[in-house]
């Protein structure tokens, strides 16, 4: 019944539509500009074409770019007075306006053309100058005038994006033309580019390298126009004689060749979709259609057109109206094709003449319903109100579906209303107010969010936010744009202040210090301040303090918020900044929790102990201070300091700093690898046998494992290079003089201690053999006893003023281990201190019981006598004692001991 | 038996959940490389790492190797190297070296590095990488791996160092301890009252409470956990300074537990071979569910007693006369196999701790004067030089040291100094900082002239009635230091009364400095829906959430779960922690990285 089929256009068995979208009121020649218009609805770009226009000194005062919707409502003007010529313009998939200019910068407008960011292609095209840019929707392609290719693929956001430069052969001649491939289409994931040859090749240019391909043109012929379809499957070239050939994009297959009539290059070329191509030469005011097997349709407009693409058709702009020229969506060829009998288009027809008082339709209804395809039908009506533009129609359809869903048993209600409210949605952005006449599939593609976001670009944050509403959408991101915009209006500051906390109150998640950001950013620091009062996470109110060189407040909002991430942001503003140190360290101080936060990570690393020093000093930290020269003196630092002074010694160019580094270091570090010390592996840091009572399994090893020990030479052993030696020792001299300063009596003497038993080991690693340094102090002891160096102990004994039982205890210790009995014996021969028992024990925890016999006679405890005596399997000699003592407990004790098996040394 | 209430063991399923949310996280990290996949872990994650996932799991991913720091050089083929660490400056120094290291090297041209910071990201260390210059060459994710479950009734956030960090200054961590208890009340709703005591538990909960703002909880689900108690460890330094005595403290002092596992000798566990096998100890064995929280004395009784029912039990196998009776005994049998198993092991690994304990009279003398120390006051002077003549371990030493400083109002100057030159001249110089250390955390330092009226620990003790040397096996929580209460058990046993705070205000105030204290939480949204939720469920024994900030003992935890048996109690503990601690691990990580 419906004639809206008649307004179709049927090419290779595809039904395509012309509809007008908007008629335009906006009186602009288009003769005189170029134009740009965005995907998915957006606004159209234009700007005077100067290759079209000579008569220079008025129109360029008044240059602009002005800013459209596809209504024909200017939203936007861009003063474009001083700026350089355009080279090309262009929407990003975000929908902003870049705008490429002649003096090689990019700049990027909103929607209502302001400035957002701008930066500057390579120093190469300053140089040799641009011989095109071309903007895609992520990324461009461009051309220095030597050749040389640049492309990227990523805008980003306010950072100046990465730039590959492609390499290729030496051409003579630029490129015909030329056509650049999003990444998301390329196989290499990068920008790809095609360019148009002279002898009619194309070459394929991406981040991997350079490639001509053969297209089949003919002698003197060569492309001079190509065009990707818009899901990036197919091509199509146009050569100079007309000819327009169609390839998959891989140039693989070869689909069609249809020779036009044409004598020039089209003006534009495009995909309709991916199935047909839309062509428009101006000079003869033509735009045809080219269908998949190589029919072809033409339109007629007068006057100059602009073709914009969509990935579902393309708009077409004229002087006085824009159209969307597209192929028809299924659901409605389904319902209205002339002649269709699909149970949709009955049911819709059934429906129609039920409101033309038919009675049959409860019939139709059944009918369909029986064959089980009722709800199927339903949902192809909905499907075609969606994709229909006309409010009149989609009621018509959704009203069907609703009569018929009553049909049902079972139906997802919830999916009907949802599409309707869909659809109540694309209408009201259709409107001339609002002008972004986006399709159905257009809104699948770019979302729901994606589709907010436009309309606050376009400031229409009221129609944002009842969409929100009416769909259960957070409405963070609309009051938060709908505030920036209340904050960059003139209105007085409090009135601005009261509207925000009117419309977003307490309860709202929104961060206030987002909305504070923007009131910074605009200048308006009192407003701000003031706007940061509400907001309740009292971290994000640090960057912001921050930026507002608020340090006071930044660093004490940071400490409140115990988060130390927002420490080490004030932390690090401040110690990165041009002030003073001590300034900075002035306000780090004043709070234990920045300050050990600092003193955390500054103490790792010997290049900021210098620094670290200061911060003592300001904190009044003194022993601190004196500890840290202590630490200084570990073997790692050592290495880093050395490593530093090396550092500075090679790059210094004037003496004096080597005289510094001389004075702190008091060394000269030798050139790496020239000893000979590469053979003597054995440093302390590696051998943590050195110690084996040390039952630390978690020590400093691996804190320094993994990497940095691989790179840690063997030249820094205290036994075999003196100036690393001396290093360690005047390092530990600073500490004791440090602590003494601070009348530390006990730490200056255990440094000092340290200080003399080092010195010691090192001479005693000449006296004696094997390695000293490193030990403590008892265990060198031991191990000079273990030399038979009774004296030399002695002297070790009485110097660091060892306890007394403890030298007895470690002396036999090590003369038994070593199996010096003798000398054992001989040192029996004075007063022992911790009595006799000890003596026995070593020799038998050294495998020695004869010479442990020897001692159970020295001990005076008659009892006891006996017991080891028994222990050691004497039993004869401990009953004799048993007897004399008249200890019955000795007795039963021996016995028992005797009765047992007599294999083990027992316990002890 | 369970610990929890079998309401209250919905807990435990969703425990399960938050397992599940952390795995299909990893899942989701790994199958979105395409070109194989290198892991590179922090030391610590292995273990954790392979309770998420196992060996054949991260093959089908496509992850080649996995390695820790620790292994040197290793030679990767893989595309995509994945770094899982903590975001601490020492590690991701490492990390800068590294990628330095092999961005330079051509034979490693073309890897990508992705670094995944466990459980969060952190500032500092993005700025470590940008200021070595190798920010540009990383992406940077996180990986929010933060609760371990190590028992039904355990979290552990294996920050194993937390302790040293805060000893340090670095906070940081803190922040992780309140995003992953926020995490949880998205488990179980929002939690009505948290209690906090000590400074670091202050600064959790007011991140916690700004946090549970922030994160809008579906206000009709009614909380499982009814109480908080965030503890600060600093508070308490005396306990962990105990030998533990349960046990599973005991097992933990002589074998060291690592999430869940310990070592033993094969033959211990019933394996052949020579080499120290794992063994999992958790409540998974039921006879172990049962021992673990038993004071050492009480389990050789408590074993007999099982063997005789086990032996009694499958005699039982000789009058069966009705088929019915054969029935019911095929069917225990299984479980009873099982307990049997069990039992034979548990009877190997107390007769190794009888070995290893009373063999000799070492151990025995050492808990022995520990006692008489806590119990009586008795100085251990004499003992402690003795054990430094013998040379016995620095930990041991320090331990009774740290626990004579704290308990008997610390040591007099010149006694002080001989202890702190005997043990560098014995030791090692390089504990010169480990004493700083410890003076700092005033767990042995010198006697002050005239403290400024600080309690001392006799009215501590008395206050809290913390001995009581006639323990009885299950009653009274001392059991678990053989008659010594831990003070953490005790304050949170006071916490969780009303008014309980107000009878110990004056011992609080000193261990904290003041800073305890309770909050209130509503969910934002159902400020208007009466609290009645504590009044409603009188019958049913309620959660409390116990976490201890800076770590935890095995013998504390036993003690609340005794608390929770006890008759009165009206609830169930659920412990968090930062990670499991016990004397020898908290006394080491006072140890300086000073190579000599």
């Amino acid at each position: 019944m419906s004639l809206i089929s008649t307004e179709w256009t049927i090419l290779s068995n595809h039904f395509y539509r012309q509809q007008e979208l908007y008629k335009l009121d906006w009186d602009v020649k288009l003769e005189d500009y170029i134009l740009s218009g965005g995907q998915y609805g957006g606004a159209l770009a234009l700007a005077r074409d100067e290759t079209q226009f000579v008569k220079a000194q008025t129109s360029m005062l008044k240059s602009k770019v002005f800013i459209y919707t596809s209504a024909g409502k200017l939203i936007g003007q861009i003063d474009w007075m001083e700026k350089s010529r355009i080279l090309s313009m262009g929407w990003t998939d975000n929908g902003r306006l870049a705008i490429a200019t002649e003096d090689g910068a990019v700049d990027f407008y909103s929607v209502l053309g302001k400035h957002v960011w701008t930066f500057n292609l390579p120093k190469a095209f300053m140089e040799e100058g641009i011989l095109f840019v071309d903007l895609l929707s992520n990324g461009l392609i461009a051309m220095t005038k030597t050749f040389r290719l640049f492309a990227t693929n990523e805008f980003g956001e306010l950072t100046t994006p990465l730039f590959n430069e492609y390499k290729m052969p030496k051409i003579r001649q630029g490129p015909k033309c030329r056509m650049g491939i999003e990444a998301k289409f390329a196989n290499s994931r990068n920008v790809e580019v095609w360019l148009g040859l002279s002898d009619g090749n194309i070459a394929v240019i991406d981040s991997n390298g350079y490639e001509e391909r053969d297209v089949g043109m003919t002698e003197r012929e060569h492309v001079v126009k190509m065009a990707l379809s818009s899901n990036g499957k197919m091509v199509c070239l146009v050569s100079n004689k007309g000819r327009f050939v169609v390839y998959t994009s891989d140039l693989g297959n070869f689909y069609l060749d249809f020779q036009s009539h044409a004598t020039r290059a089209p003006t534009q070329m495009l995909w309709c979709s991916s199935d047909s191509i839309l062509s428009y030469w101006q000079n003869v005011d033509l735009l045809l259609m080219i269908g998949p097997t190589g029919e072809s349709v033409q339109f007629d407009y007068d006057g100059k057109i602009y073709l914009v693409p969509e990935p579902d058709g393309a708009r077409v702009v004229s002087a006085t109206k824009c159209d969307f020229i597209s192929v028809v969506p299924s659901p409605l060829t389904d319902i209205f094709k002339i002649g269709s009998a699909s149970d949709a288009s009955i049911l819709f027809d059934a429906i129609q003449n039920f409101e033309t008082k038919s009675a049959k339709v409860d019939e139709i209804i059944r009918s369909i319903s029986q064959r089980g395809k009722l709800s199927e039908a339903i949902k192809m009506c909905i499907k075609a109100a969606a994709h229909e533009f006309r409010p009149d129609l989609q009621r018509k359809l959704l009203r069907t579906a609703c009569f018929a869903k009553s049909y049902l048993d079972f139906f997802d209600h919830d999916s009907y209303a949802d599409k309707c409210k869909i659809i109540r949605v694309l209408n009201n952005i259709r409107t001339y107010t609002i002008g972004i006449p986006i399709t159905y599939p257009q809104y699948k593609l770019l979302g729901i969010e994606g589709l907010i976001e436009r309309l606050l670009d376009h400031n229409q944050h009221l129609l944002a936010f009842s969409i929100c509403k009416s769909l259960k959408m957070n409405t963070d991101q609309v009051l938060l744009r709908w505030a920036a915009e209340k904050i960059r209006t003139n209105e007085q500051k409090d009135k601005i202040l009261q509207a925000i906390l009117d419309k977003i109150g307490m309860e709202s998640s929104i961060s206030y210090s987002r909305i504070a950001a923007v009131a910074l950013s605009e200048g308006k620091e009192s407003l701000a301040m003031e706007l940061l009062n509400y907001e309740f996470k009292v971290a994000h109110q640090v960057p912001l303090f921050l930026r507002m060189n608020n340090i006071d407040f930044a660093l004490q909002k940071a400490i409140q918020s115990g988060q130390t991430d927002f420490i080490y942001l004030v932390i690090f503003h401040l110690i990165d900044s041009r002030r003073p140190i001590n300034e900075s360290l002035m306000y780090i101080s004043k709070f234990p929790l920045s300050r050990n936060l600092l003193v955390a990570y500054w103490k790792s690393s010997y290049a900021f102990h210098d620094k670290l020093k200061i911060l003592y000093q300001i904190s009044r930290l003194d022993h601190e201070a004196s500890l840290l020269c202590v630490l200084e003196s570990s073997k790692h630092f050592l290495i880093q300091e050395c490593r530093i002074s090396a550092q500075n010694e090679n790059s210094a160019e004037n003496p004096e700093n080597i005289d510094n580094s001389l004075a702190i270091g008091n060394m000269k570090t030798r050139p790496r690898h020239t000893s000979d010390l590469s053979t003597q592996i054995s440093n302390n840091l590696l051998d943590s046998k050195n110690d084996p009572r040390e039952d630390i399994k978690k020590n400093s090893l691996d804190l320094n494992g993994f990497i940095e020990d691989q790179n840690d030479p063997s030249e820094f052993n205290y036994s075999t290079n003196e100036t690393f030696f001396q290093k360690k020792l005047q390092t530990l001299r600073i500490a004791a003089l440090s602590f003494q300063q601070s009348h530390d009596s006990f730490m200056t003497k255990m440094v000092q201690d340290n200080i003399d038993i080092l010195q010691l080991q090192k001479k005693y690693e000449s006296d004696y053999r094997g390695q000293f340094i490193g030990l403590t102090i008892t265990q060198t002891i031991d191990k000079v006893v273990t030399n038979k160096d009774l004296k030399e102990a002695e002297k070790l004994y009485k110097k660091f003023v060892v306890p007394q039982k403890k030298f007895w205890w470690i002396v036999i210790r090590a003369l038994a281990r070593a199996r010096h009995f003798s000398l054992l014996l001989e040192f029996s021969k004075k007063k022992s201190p911790i009595g006799y028992e000890p003596f026995v024990q070593v020799c038998v925890q050294n495998f020695a019981p004869q010479e442990a016999e020897q001692f159970v006679d020295k001990i005076s405890d008659l009892y006891l006598r006996g017991r080891y005596f028994a222990r050691l399997g004497r039993f004869e000699k401990a009953r004799e004692i048993a007897a004399q003592s008249k200890n019955q407990e000795l007795s039963e004790f021996i016995s028992e001991l005797e009765s047992k098996s007599q294999g083990n040394d027992g316990d002890w | 038996m369970s610990y929890l209430d079998l309401d209250n063991a919905q807990i435990i399923k969703d425990i399960g959940a938050i397992r599940e949310d952390t795995r299909q996280e990893l899942l989701s990290i790994l199958t979105s490389f395409e070109n194989g996949t290198c892991l590179i872990l922090d030391n610590d994650f292995l273990l954790p790492l392979g309770l998420l996932v196992d060996k054949s799991e991260l093959k089908e991913l496509g992850v080649g190797k996995v390695f820790v720091f620790q292994d040197q050089d290793p030679k990767i083929t893989q595309k995509n190297i994945l770094f899982f660490i903590r975001p601490k400056k020492e590690v991701i120094e490492k990390v800068a070296n590294y990628i330095k290291l092999n961005e330079t090297n051509d034979t490693f041209s073309k890897k990508e590095f992705h670094i995944y910071f466990v459980p969060h990201k952190s500032f500092l260390c993005e700025k470590i990488l940008e200021k070595q210059g190798v920010r540009g060459a990383v992406t940077i994710n996180e990986f929010h791996f933060d609760l371990l479950n190590l028992d039904e009734d355990v979290f552990t956030l294996f920050l194993e160092s937390s302790f040293q960090d805060y000893l340090s200054g670095d906070t940081t961590s803190l922040y992780f301890i309140s995003s992953a208890i926020n995490k949880l009340q998205g488990f179980f709703g929002m939690i009505p009252t948290v209690k906090y005591i000590g400074k670091n538990a202050k600064i959790v909960t007011d991140m916690l409470v700004r946090m549970g703002k922030d994160t809008h909880l579906d206000p009709s689900v009614q909380p499982k956990i009814h109480n908080l108690v965030v503890v600060d460890r600093m508070i308490d330094l005396i306990t962990p300074m105990m030998i533990q005595l349960t046990y599973e403290g005991i097992i933990d002092e002589l074998y060291e537990i690592t999430n869940s596992y310990a070592e033993f000798e094969p033959k211990i566990i019933g394996k052949e071979g020579t080499k120290k096998e794992k063994y999992i100890l958790n409540s998974n064995d039921v006879l172990f569910e049962e021992l673990r929280d038993l004071n050492i004395g009480f389990v050789g009784e408590f074993l007999k007693q099982k063997a005789r029912y086990i032996a009694e039990q499958y005699d039982q196998r000789h009058n069966l006369q009705e088929i019915r009776d054969i029935s019911n005994f095929v069917h225990k049998l299984p479980g009873l196999q099982k307990e049997h198993f069990s039992l034979s092991i548990h009877l190997n690994i107390l007769e190794d701790i009888f070995n290893k304990t009373q063999k000799t009279q070492k151990f025995q003398k050492y808990v022995n004067n520990q006692l008489g120390l806590v119990f009586e006051g008795n100085p251990v002077n004499e003992y402690v030089e003795e054990m430094m003549y013998t040379d016995e371990s620095l930990v041991d030493v320090l331990r009774l040291l740290c626990l004579q400083s704290m308990v008997n109002n610390d040591f007099k100057g010149k006694v002080f100094d001989n202890f702190r030159k005997d043990i560098i001249q014995n030791y090692g110089f390089k504990h010169i900082f480990t004493l700083e250390k410890l003076a700092k955390l005033g767990m042995f330092q010198k006697r002050q002239t005239k403290g400024k009226g600080k309690m001392n620990f006799v009215q501590m003790k008395k206050i809290l009635n913390l001995i009581d040397p006639n323990f009885d096996e299950n009653k009274g929580i001392s059991s678990v230091y053989s008659g010594y209460t831990p003070i953490t058990a005790r304050l949170i046993q006071k916490s969780i009364k009303s008014d309980g705070w107000k009878e110990i205000e004056e011992v609080l105030k000193q261990l904290t400095d003041g800073v305890y204290g309770e909050i209130a939480q509503q969910n934002a949204k159902s400020q208007n829906a009466p609290s009645e939720n504590v009044v409603v469920q009188s019958d049913k024994k309620m959660v409390c959430f116990v976490f201890f900030v800076g770590g935890v003992t095995y013998s504390e935890i036993s003690a609340l779960r005794l608390l929770s048996q006890m008759e009165d109690s009206k609830y169930d503990f659920v412990v968090g922690t930062t990670q499991m601690i016990n004397g020898k691990s908290l006394i080491e990580s006072c140890f300086e990285n000073y190579i000599d």
